[in-house]
């Protein structure tokens, strides 16, 4: 029986994306609406995408050259991760050996094929947000008004840095989807970017843009001062984790993308042309 | 059998993680005639009872990294910072620009952003610090007069972004009373980041009225 992309798995799998850049984005007074503003227009771009993605698999070409397209997202995301966790918890181990496990943890779960990673991604995009919205919730007394900032002359410069980090990946997907589930994407991607300019904010609020600026991950950094009572003072690896499964999720399903014309399936993986499903 | 065997691979990589650590739960700077003395609580828990016991070890160096490396050269495990609540500082060092220090600490890794820093009056930082057998006191003391309103809320990150705002920051001031006990004495103020003077009007380095 075939397997089947469902829009809640594809609202979900476009929903990691924008969660996925988290961790990694600085916090100025203008990442809240960057944030917004990137992940509306990645929405956009990725229903098109997703209405186009047909016609564009009935061309073998332009499958290799989208497999091609989704290295670059791929090799970032898994260079960006092994850099944080170098960085915060493994510093006494070599880069290479974290990449290497970060890039065999892609590869078995891209074996499970993209409707498969569409449908894990359901349960950690819910986590994710939860884990974000108790984080926000339980800094809620700490957080400066004054912080706020208008949008300012350095927004379209932010808001390309976004895009630039978020596009390739979000448009490497939507051009693959076995389905028309361009709904789904835009749903996916607002939600995600929703969840994202909250999280931009609540770092701003909470730390002002000056000590923001100098730390590597404010996001993750700011989520350390969440904490309840003397139980759980070490929110950033509460919040971090989902946050590293929604790249992981992103990782996988673009390894997919990029096996795509060896294994011509977007079920369980086997790289012949008999499995097509 | 690859995967097992890639799996196994990846468990091996992980080896020596578990290493032996001193936790820090509260730090004194203060300053000497060539440099600072940095001090440090560390929690020991090796008692029949297993209750938590301080232990003070104290290094000197010229700047704060240099200070961190030489104590952790001392210390029987690694250099456990993550749980270190307080920062106390001598008025002498508070005299100096303090803006180094708190973005020193911030980008540290292990110290935690919600590290409250106070200023000591009459005496030295390592004083005040070894003057209690309890670890945690004084951040519990200082939490909870933060909550109380008698003296400021002002961690770490919080220090930071007014310094850098405009030089301008207030920070909570605690002395040894007579008793040799741990007593707030008022508000350290800070103007163009350096120790102005305490909010009950005395002069630095006068006496505390507190």
């Amino acid at each position: 029986m075939r397997e089947r992309l469902f829009p809640r798995w594809g609202a979900a799998l476009f929903a990691l994306l924008p969660l996925s850049e988290i961790l990694y984005t600085p916090a100025t007074g203008q990442t809240v609406y960057a944030a917004a503003l990137a992940s509306l227009i990645c929405a956009l771009v990725c229903a098109g995408g997703a209405r186009l993605a047909p016609a564009w698999q009935r061309s073998h070409v332009l499958q290799w050259l989208l497999a091609l397209f989704s290295l670059w997202p791929i090799v970032t995301s898994l260079a960006r991760m092994g850099l944080f966790l170098h960085n915060t918890v493994f510093s006494t181990r070599p880069l290479w050996s974290l990449i290497l496990i970060l890039t065999v943890c892609t590869l078995l779960a891209a074996t499970a094929g993209l409707n498969r990673c569409a449908m894990w991604a359901l349960p950690i995009a819910w986590l994710a947000g939860a884990v974000i919205l108790l984080s926000g919730v339980l800094t809620v007394s700490q957080m400066q008004p004054a912080h706020w900032h208008m949008p300012g002359s350095a927004l379209p410069r932010e808001t390309g840095q976004i895009l630039l980090r978020l596009l390739p990946a979000a448009l490497a997907l939507s051009l693959s989807l076995p389905e028309r589930l361009s709904g789904a994407a835009a749903r996916g991607l607002s939600a995600g970017g929703a969840l994202f300019a909250l999280i931009a904010l609540r770092t701003t609020l909470l730390l002002g843009t000056h000590t923001a600026a100098l730390l590597p991950y404010p996001n993750f950094s700011a989520a350390g001062l969440a904490a309840i009572g003397d139980f759980a003072r070490h929110g950033e690896v509460f919040f971090a984790v989902p946050l590293l499964l929604c790249e992981l999720g992103r990782c996988a399903a673009l390894s997919c993308v990029l096996l795509l014309p060896f294994s011509h399936s977007y079920g369980v993986l086997r790289l012949s042309r008999r499995a097509k499903q | 059998m690859k995967l097992p065997g890639i799996l196994l691979l990846l468990t091996l990589l992980l080896c020596g993680c578990a290493r032996e650590v001193s936790p820090v739960s509260a730090l004194a700077l203060d300053r000497t005639d060539d440099g600072y003395r940095l001090t440090a609580e560390v929690v020991r828990q090796d008692s029949l009872d297993d209750a938590a016991s301080p232990a003070y070890l104290s290094a000197t160096g010229r700047d704060l990294p240099g200070l961190l490396s030489n104590l952790s050269n001392i210390l029987p495990g690694e250099l456990y910072l993550s749980h270190a609540q307080v920062l106390l500082i001598s008025e002498t060092v508070a005299e100096e620009s303090i803006l180094p220090l708190a973005d020193y600490l911030c980008t540290e890794n292990d110290v935690r952003l919600s590290l409250r820093v106070a200023v000591v009056r009459d005496g030295t930082a390592t004083d005040l610090l070894q003057s209690d057998d309890e670890v945690y006191a004084l951040s519990e003391l200082l939490d909870r007069a933060a909550q109380e309103g008698t003296l400021p809320d002002m961690p770490l990150y919080r220090v930071s972004e007014v310094l850098h705002a405009d030089g301008t920051a207030i920070l909570p001031a605690l002395y040894l009373d007579e008793f040799g006990q741990t007593a707030p004495a008022g508000t350290a103020v800070f103007a163009n980041e350096r120790l102005s003077c305490f909010l009950d009007g005395s002069e630095i380095g006068g006496g505390s009225d507190a």
